[in-house]
């Protein structure tokens, strides 16, 4: 049987999949999860401040980085300061088979660490209606590590 | 008929609070909840706001910088009145701490009007404006100050027919001349105080136009529940005005009633003072389970000892458990050592209302003051005339028991010089006889009655209390040190066996 956070991923890789259409390459699944993202902020960000958000997904983002870590040597040795081209250039990093993977670990990530903070129903509430295609069933739990 | 506009009040479902309001919230109005941090003032709102927003009544909350929202959400939920089926429909919050952060009073003002105007809401939340405050005094920019913002805030909100709730953080001395509170209608302050450990919470209705609130500090409490808030009660003429009742409430201790000129009467306040092990909680539960067989329910609030301590103590402790366990006797059992007297009136009234209750005893008075927060002992008097006002005023005949410790050079009744409160007193004493300790009792006091003046010997054996005769051969009975009356034949009656009763 399949864990909670597994058809959590699944789900938000199948957003994530439908958002990059026919196009292909890590570069596509960048500007999807951008787009994933801002759905994510616009509804989250009244309830629980843009600051809320920022501080949630920068977590998300950091532990994703460490489950799907991009080879330092082949890319550029700037990192960006912004914080979504930081995603960006992490996702483009990654190879194209695992991008879609480690963009759905990030969201699924955030969704877990927000019911941690605010509970299930709360949670699933607001990000059905970020993310109408991927979470309706989703039950987002995470264990501390 | 009139042509006054009639303002509806809205039901808080706060425990409390719609008494001390003065009936309820004015609808429309506009409201501040203030006081230091910590005092409860954030669960206060959402309390008011899950009770009343409905899909009809949209509520939205809008926070501030401050307490995060995050966190906000999180610790609120823990509050059974947090329903989560009601976010969404009934309630919705907003977060613009950015447009406060980023932007300037003008702009927050039309950010919370914008979002009143697309959604329609009848309840608006403003959680803290205190903060928008603190950044108003840091922004110098000549836009709109505090009280412009919160007067137009106002105008706005009512205009919209909302009724508005402003939170934030004042310290007590800093806001009595703030412009700010004039604006109001209606002003609820929370308090708390540290007094030696102990952390007692208490709100004060400052202000709500077109209405009469309850003035004073009540003390509210909060709990897993959420806030109830226990009135401060006012002893007014009908309280003040004892119950005239011909009726005699029995102990079924006949020579014990015969002792108080025919039982209790209905209505009065029994002080029942004596040493340790005098019996003194034996009379009282006597007392209860007589009311029990003349169909005059009874309640036992015990502040010294557990409640199942009077089912385990002989005589009758099994009668009397089975009482409390088929629901016959009403048991109030508190040892927190916070409590105000308020807050113990208001679970005792709640009870004589539910059980029909015409008897209640307190057991100890010692053990009550004790279970007060630091800060009510203080005036432990003037509370427990309060509280024996208003329930002897609903017709309660109250049996209070007090330890004293015999001096044998003075004749005391109770170390709370609460004995001039009381209708009844009958005092319990050792004395020292032929080498041995002996009980004694006598009626010292029955307000507008005749009663004996006797001093009578008495045991407590299986049957319960039983009197004997009285010790006229003796004197200085009450030095404790007795000498028999010259020529007299001393001696002592056995007390007799008291028949049982059903």
């Amino acid at each position: 049987m399949k864990s909670e956070s597994t058809v959590l991923r699944q789900r938000l890789a199948r957003v994530i999949t439908r958002r990059v259409g026919s196009t292909t390459g890590a570069g596509a699944v960048a500007a999807a999860a951008r787009l994933t993202h801002d759905d994510l902020v616009a509804v989250l960000d009244p309830l629980i401040s843009s600051a809320g958000v920022e501080a949630l997904w920068g977590r998300a983002f950091d532990l994703a980085q460490r489950e799907f870590p991009v080879d330092e040597r082949s890319g550029d040795d700037s990192t960006p300061d912004e914080p979504y081209a930081r995603m960006t250039v992490w996702l483009e990093g990654q190879a194209p088979s695992e991008a879609t993977d480690a963009a759905a670990a990030m969201f699924a990530t955030f969704a877990e660490l927000l019911t941690t903070l605010i509970g299930r129903s709360l949670t699933t509430r607001y990000l059905e209606k970020a993310w109408p295609d991927g979470f309706s069933d989703g039950r987002p739990t995470r264990k501390k590590a | 008929m009139t042509d006054k506009v009639a303002i509806r009040q809205l039901p808080t479902s706060v425990t409390g609070l719609d008494q001390i309001l003065g009936g309820g919230l004015p609808e429309f109005s506009f409201n501040l909840i203030v006081g230091v941090p910590g005092s409860g003032k954030t669960t206060l709102a959402h309390q008011i706001m899950f009770g009343l927003a409905t899909p009809e009544r949209r509520a939205v909350y809008f926070t501030v910088v401050g307490e995060p929202p995050l966190k906000m959400l999180r610790y609120q939920q823990q509050y059974q009145f947090f329903d989560l089926d009601r976010v969404g429909d009934s309630i919705r919050f907003v977060s613009v701490g950015q447009d406060i952060v980023e932007g300037t009073l003008d702009q927050l003002l039309e950010r919370i009007t914008a979002e009143v105007e697309a959604t329609n809401p009848g309840l608006v939340f403003v959680d803290s404006f205190r903060t928008v405050a603190q950044v108003a005094e840091g922004s110098r920019d000549g836009g709109l100050n505090l009280q412009s913002f919160v007067q137009q805030l106002a105008i706005r909100l009512t205009g919209w027919e909302a009724t508005t709730f402003l939170i934030g953080e004042y310290q007590p001395n800093e806001a009595e001349h703030d412009p700010v509170f004039t604006v109001a209608d209606g002003l609820l302050w929370l308090h708390q105080s540290l007094d030696r450990n102990s952390m007692v919470r208490k709100i004060q209705v400052k202000k709500m136009r077109g209405q009469g609130p309850v003035p004073g500090l009540h003390t509210f409490r909060i709990t897993d529940g959420g806030i109830d808030v226990f009135p401060r009660v006012i002893v007014g003429p009908s309280e003040d005005a004892k119950l005239v009742s011909r009726k005699r409430l029995l102990l079924d201790i006949d020579e014990l009633d015969e002792m108080l000129g025919g039982g209790i009467p209905e209505g009065y306040s029994v002080l029942v003072a004596g040493p340790s092990g005098s019996g003194k909680s034996v009379l009282a539960t006597e007392f209860i389970m007589a009311g029990i067989r003349h169909d005059e329910p009874g309640i036992l609030a015990v502040f010294e000892k557990r409640p199942n301590e009077y089912s385990q103590t002989p005589p009758g402790g099994r009668k009397f458990g089975k009482m409390i366990q088929e629901g016959k006797v009403g048991v109030i059992h508190s040892r927190p050592l916070d409590l105000s007297i308020d807050e113990t009136l208001y679970e005792i009234v709640e009870q004589v209302e539910r059980l029909k209750a015409r008897r209640l005893v307190v057991d100890s008075l010692s053990g009550f003051e004790l279970a007060l927060a630091p800060t009510f002992r203080e005036d432990f008097r003037e509370s427990l005339y309060r509280m024996v006002a208003v329930l002897t005023g609903m017709g309660v005949t109250m049996m209070m028991t007090a330890e004293l410790e015999d001096t044998y050079t003075e004749l005391r009744f109770s170390p709370h010089g609460t004995a001039f409160l009381t209708d009844v007193i009958i005092m319990q004493r050792y004395i020292e006889l032929k080498g041995c300790l002996q009980r004694v009792i006598s009626v010292v006091k029955v307000r507008g009655s005749a009663h004996s003046k006797e001093i009578r010997a008495y045991e407590i054996n299986k049957t319960g209390i039983e009197i004997g005769a009285r010790l006229r051969d003796y004197n200085g009975l009450l030095t404790g040190h007795p000498h028999e009356s010259s020529g007299a034949a001393p001696s002592v009656r056995e007390p007799q066996t008291r028949k049982k009763r059903p």
